[in-house]
């Protein structure tokens, strides 16, 4: 799933830098820019399944001519959010996917160190037990 | 027909006397009924003691205290039979009594022996089950300490921690001088278990504490909105 949407990130760009090259670029003396390096940066650090769904749906500006006069063609912000919701997403899901199985392992050692305490109580209780027998 | 029996008896012979007929009868239902009570005891505390040799087998985790502890209930088994049958064969009343007195100042098996085989059983399940069990978690749970949790989870942590180390201290050597505790050492001083099973129940209600803490913390890790982060 993260391949994917990285995959899709990166497709999504080149595609955005070779239509934008074609005509932004062609019409105006501005270049486009490929996608920020922090978009680039958090789809690469995302880790686990994302909700990133946004993955590649939010290259929508991929068409979008660089501004007349030069300016630089707007940033993929839909990259970028898809990017930034992967790596929350990733990161959440990272850390959901450890602390259930070690607070199961947490409460399975909880349940030994219970019946510990019940085999400490049902040994207290015939030492008890035994000495009420004395005299007989 | 009596006279004429009587008579005959030789000069030697004496009529029966009734006091002592009646002393003597007295005596021997005396002495039956110190061995029938002395064989009661006996049976009771040889069943008894078999009984926990059977616990103790069953008890997995007593270690080298396992074969310790029965031996010293064979042991007893084996002297109280012994003891049974020269009781059986007493032939006077202050022979069996003295005979029969022993079954209880001589093995203490309700006042000791048993209650130091269920003492120790206790005192290592507290060492060699509950405490390791217990670090065991604390290890789990500091690995799911975060920054959001702490301040939830790090003090009942310490706490968790502290207990253990207190159970384990509170029980730390009991089994070796429960084991070596004597009926004599107990004629002397009655309250010879006093110490040790306080310390056990101090033990008991550290680990009981400490459960406590990993069931709040586990309560608070897996729903932590019900914990107010």
């Amino acid at each position: 799933m993260r391949r994917t949407s990285t995959r899709l990130l990166i497709t999504a760009a080149a595609v955005s830098t070779v239509l934008l090259a074609g005509c932004g670029g062609a019409k105006g003396s501005g270049v486009a820019t490929p996608p920020r390096p922090a978009a680039a940066t958090s789809a690469s650090t995302a880790t686990g399944p994302s909700s990133g769904g946004g993955a590649g749906t939010g290259t929508a500006p991929a068409g979008t001519p660089a501004a007349p006069g030069g300016a630089p063609a707007p940033a993929p912000s839909g990259s970028t959010d898809a990017a930034a919701s992967a790596s929350t997403g990733g990161a959440t899901a990272s850390a959901n996917t450890t602390a259930p199985a070690a607070a199961s392992r947490a409460t399975a050692a909880a349940a030994d160190v219970d019946r510990a305490l019940a085999q400490v109580d049902d040994a207290l209780g015939a030492a008890s037990a035994a000495q009420a027998k004395e005299g007989r | 027909m009596t006279f004429a029996v009587l008579g005959a008896l030789p000069a030697s012979a004496k009529p029966l006397d009734p006091a002592t007929t009646t002393s003597t009868t007295a005596g021997d239902a005396r002495l039956q009924q110190i061995k029938s009570d002395a064989a009661s005891q006996i049976a009771n505390r040889v069943n008894d003691l078999n009984q926990t040799i059977a616990t103790l087998r069953s008890t997995s985790w007593l270690g080298a205290d396992q074969s310790v502890l029965i031996g010293t209930a064979q042991g007893d088994i084996t002297a109280l039979t012994q003891l049974g049958a020269t009781i059986a064969a007493d032939t006077t009343v202050l022979a069996a009594q003295t005979h029969a007195a022993q079954i209880t100042a001589g093995y203490r098996v309700y006042a000791l022996v048993i209650p130091v085989d269920h003492l120790v059983r206790a005192a290592d399940a507290v060492a060699d089950l509950a405490v390791p069990e217990l670090n065991s978690l604390a290890v789990t749970i500091n690995g799911l300490v975060t920054p959001a949790n702490s301040a939830v989870i790090q003090p009942l942590l310490t706490d968790l921690t502290t207990q253990s180390a207190a159970a384990a201290h509170d029980v730390a050597g009991l089994p070796v001088q429960l084991e070596a505790d004597t009926p004599a050492q107990w004629n002397t001083n009655p309250g010879l278990l006093a110490p040790p099973t306080t310390a056990v129940h101090a033990a008991r209600e550290a680990i009981a504490q400490a459960s406590k803490d990993a069931h709040t913390i586990i309560d608070d890790l897996t729903h932590p909105a019900a914990a107010g982060h």
